[in-house]
């Protein structure tokens, strides 16, 4: 049987593939004695089916799947192996053979290390971003351009007098050498004696307060025997002792806190939430006030204000009212202020 | 969600058959790229203390009933469903990453999964939920006999009736589908474990003797049978002899495995027999021309295609590559899932 079906093959395939697989199918049949019903009936197919199939008429047939399931069915029946007629029909057909599994090679079952690793390096990136951003955001606080806006004859005509002694290189450097700032801000500032002759100054106008400076300068020295214990760590700490008002050194300044030099006062005629910030970090008001509160600010201007509720806060500079509606945006009032720029 | 969008742009859209037995992964424009054992292995060093998977897919499968105190081999997956949702989502993951070569990206592909037919909501909903967890940024859902009709080459968009059955692990899926739909499905829990354990009964029954479940599915796989044929096949096995409590080996051949799935064969017999009563008459003239298509890791059982054909009376037909069938369908379907594709799987 099976030397048979080999001298057939070379004569069908002359004649084309498709006839070979029906053909050989047909010669097994042939060669057993079978007719096409009884291998018809066997298959339960209908014996028209069965003929087209060994006539290689497959437009007559269902789709592939089929077929190949037919031919398999066919060659198991006969006892013939079914894998070369499979293998011709689909060559001649052009039916793609079943995708064989690419299966990958071993990865190591520990392959989250990777993962932990560009999670922290994303982490990383996300903060850096997160923190340009801020810096950006805190170069353009929203209160400042309109305050600026709103001051800027004061911003022009700022006085030397009103400013802390460390500010004051900055205002009235234009009159004072090196070695007189220097002096001023070692001996001036712990004697604290420069209220009682600032106070003129800060209401002086622009001129004056440029000439009051050498005389100020000149003065420190000779103040500065009297305060001598003071210990010259003082300067820094002096902003954050002058809220409290009975603080030997504003005592001695006089009984008015206002009186001194760019005292910020802050009073309270309703509840709101405040949040100030110096800009050496060092001092901070945060928080809910109530009706009654009064707050005097220390640490190291220009200040940074939140405030809840502007309506309900009265900001006194020196002394002198700061119209909150001014920056107040609604409720709210953002500003950055420095009382050294403001007349 | 934008992160996992970013890395969707470096992830295949993947095909999953989440088989009890097997899982398979199909990558769009690559084909089959995954077939491993859905076994995962954990580790435990001492009571209460940390998990951790020790290994998962063919080297657990090694391991399946000859782990140490410290590990455990489990099948989270049991009737075609989840069992045990947490070591699922750990294989999925494994499984997810294993397909996707660069590993700089934490992968988050499209994913599409074939489930049961017979899947309740909340069965569903913890495939869904383990898929997302492993990482997948969409998941779709495609019912096991239609992805199993596509892959297997049968015209679904036609208007004939096409049967197909599918003989998986934990399930047996019955469907007649007609113009993209499912006109009728069933689901019966039998499958390729329910083969084994009958093997392990037959073997403890008749021979007193103990085997496992490794051993039970190699005897299958080597001399079993599901009709009568020709010519009888013999293999040696060793097991524990109960009553002497002593490894023993004897000697099966095909007929008593034959004898021994009477059972679950009887079982996915009925469902077909069910399945042709309820298929409305033009589509049950179209499976009776041209026959039945068999797909599922159950039909490379030695002559179940006659057994069904001899039950029937019907033409019966094994599709190509039957394991890969309902992953390549569920590839097909993804890769038709821009297009009209939808209408064939759906999200929830």
């Amino acid at each position: 049987m099976t030397a048979q079906y080999h001298s057939d093959h070379p004569e069908t395939d002359s004649s084309g593939p498709d006839p070979s697989i029906g053909g050989r199918l047909r010669a097994a049949r042939l060669d057993r004695g079978l007719d096409l019903e009884r291998i018809a009936s066997q298959l339960h197919l209908q014996p028209g089916l069965v003929d087209a199939l060994e006539a290689g008429r497959y437009q007559e047939l269902p789709d592939p799947v089929f077929i190949l399931g037919y031919i398999r069915n066919y060659a198991r029946l006969l006892d013939l192996d079914p894998e070369p007629l499979v293998a011709a029909y689909r060559s001649a057909t052009g039916q793609p053979l079943p995708a064989r599994p690419r299966v990958q090679g071993g990865v190591p079952p520990e392959h989250r290390g990777g993962g932990v690793l560009v999670r922290l390096t994303s982490v990383a990136v996300v903060a850096g971003l997160a923190y340009l951003f801020a810096q950006w955001w805190q170069g353009q606080a929203p209160g400042q351009p309109e305050l600026n806006g709103a001051a800027g004859v004061a911003v022009e005509a700022q006085s030397p007098g009103p400013a802390r002694d460390l500010d004051r290189p900055r205002a009235g450097a234009a009159s004072s050498t090196p070695a007189n700032t220097q002096a001023g801000t070692q001996a001036g500032t712990p004697a604290d004696t420069a209220p009682a002759r600032r106070e003129p100054v800060a209401v002086a106008p622009v001129p004056t307060a440029l000439a009051a400076v050498p005389p100020a300068d000149t003065a420190a020295p000779a103040t500065a025997a009297a305060p001598a214990p003071e210990p010259p760590a003082e300067p820094p700490a002096e902003p954050q002792a002058s809220p409290e008002p009975g603080s030997p050194q504003t005592a001695a300044a006089g009984p008015a806190a206002a009186s001194q030099p760019d005292e910020v006062v802050l009073e309270f005629h309703g509840p709101t939430w405040v949040d100030v910030r110096d800009s050496a970090k060092s001092f901070s008001l945060t928080g809910s006030m109530t009706k009654g509160d009064r707050r005097v600010l220390g640490g190291t201007p220009p200040y940074t204000f939140v405030i809840g509720k502007a309506s309900s806060v009265a900001l006194s500079v020196r002394g002198a009212p700061f119209d909150l509606n001014r920056v107040a945006k609604g409720n709210v009032a953002r500003f950055k202020l420095d009382p050294a720029k403001l007349p | 969600m934008f992160f996992r969008r970013m890395r969707g742009m470096f992830s295949n859209d993947l095909a999953i058959d989440l088989g009890t037995a097997n899982t398979l992964i199909y990558a769009r424009n690559q084909g089959i790229v995954l077939n491993e054992p859905s076994v995962v292995a954990i580790r435990q060093d001492r009571a209460g203390g940390p998990k951790s998977v020790a290994a998962v897919g063919e080297e657990a499968k090694m391991m399946l009933g000859r782990t140490p105190q410290s590990i455990t081999a489990i099948r989270p997956l049991k009737d075609g469903v989840i069992a045990d949702f947490t070591v699922t989502e750990k294989m999925l993951q494994y499984f997810i990453h294993k397909v996707h070569e660069s590993r700089l990206i934490r992968p988050s592909p499209r994913v599409l999964i074939c489930v049961p037919c017979g899947s309740t909501q909340v069965e569903r909903r913890a495939i869904k939920e383990s898929a997302a967890g492993a990482g997948a940024r969409e998941v779709y859902l495609i019912e096991e006999p239609m992805a199993a009709a596509i892959g297997a080459g049968l015209p679904v968009d036609e208007a004939r009736g096409s049967m197909v059955i599918d003989i998986g692990g934990g399930t047996s899926e019955v469907g007649v589908i007609s113009l993209n739909g499912i006109v009728y499905s069933n689901s019966v829990r039998i499958g390729g474990d329910r083969f084994d354990e009958a093997i392990i009964n037959y073997v403890r029954r008749n021979y007193g003797t103990l085997i496992g479940e490794a051993t039970a599915e190699r005897i299958k796989h080597t001399i079993g049978s599901a009709f009568p044929g020709a010519e009888v096949l013999e293999m040696e096995v060793k097991g524990r002899n109960l009553a002497e409590g002593i490894p023993r080996s004897f000697t099966l051949n095909s007929n008593e495995i034959l004898e021994a799935l009477q059972d679950p064969l009887a079982g996915i017999i009925a469902a077909v027999r069910t399945a042709l009563e309820q298929t409305p008459p033009e589509l049950g003239s179209d499976v009776a021309e041209r026959g039945i298509v068999l797909t599922g890791g159950g039909a490379l059982l030695r002559d179940v295609d006659r057994l069904i054909e001899d039950e029937t009376g019907l033409p019966v037909v094994v599709a190509d590559d039957p394991l890969t069938c309902v992953a390549r369908g569920g590839g097909k379907a993804l890769e038709m899932l821009d297009g009209r594709g939808l209408e064939l799987v759906s999200t929830d």
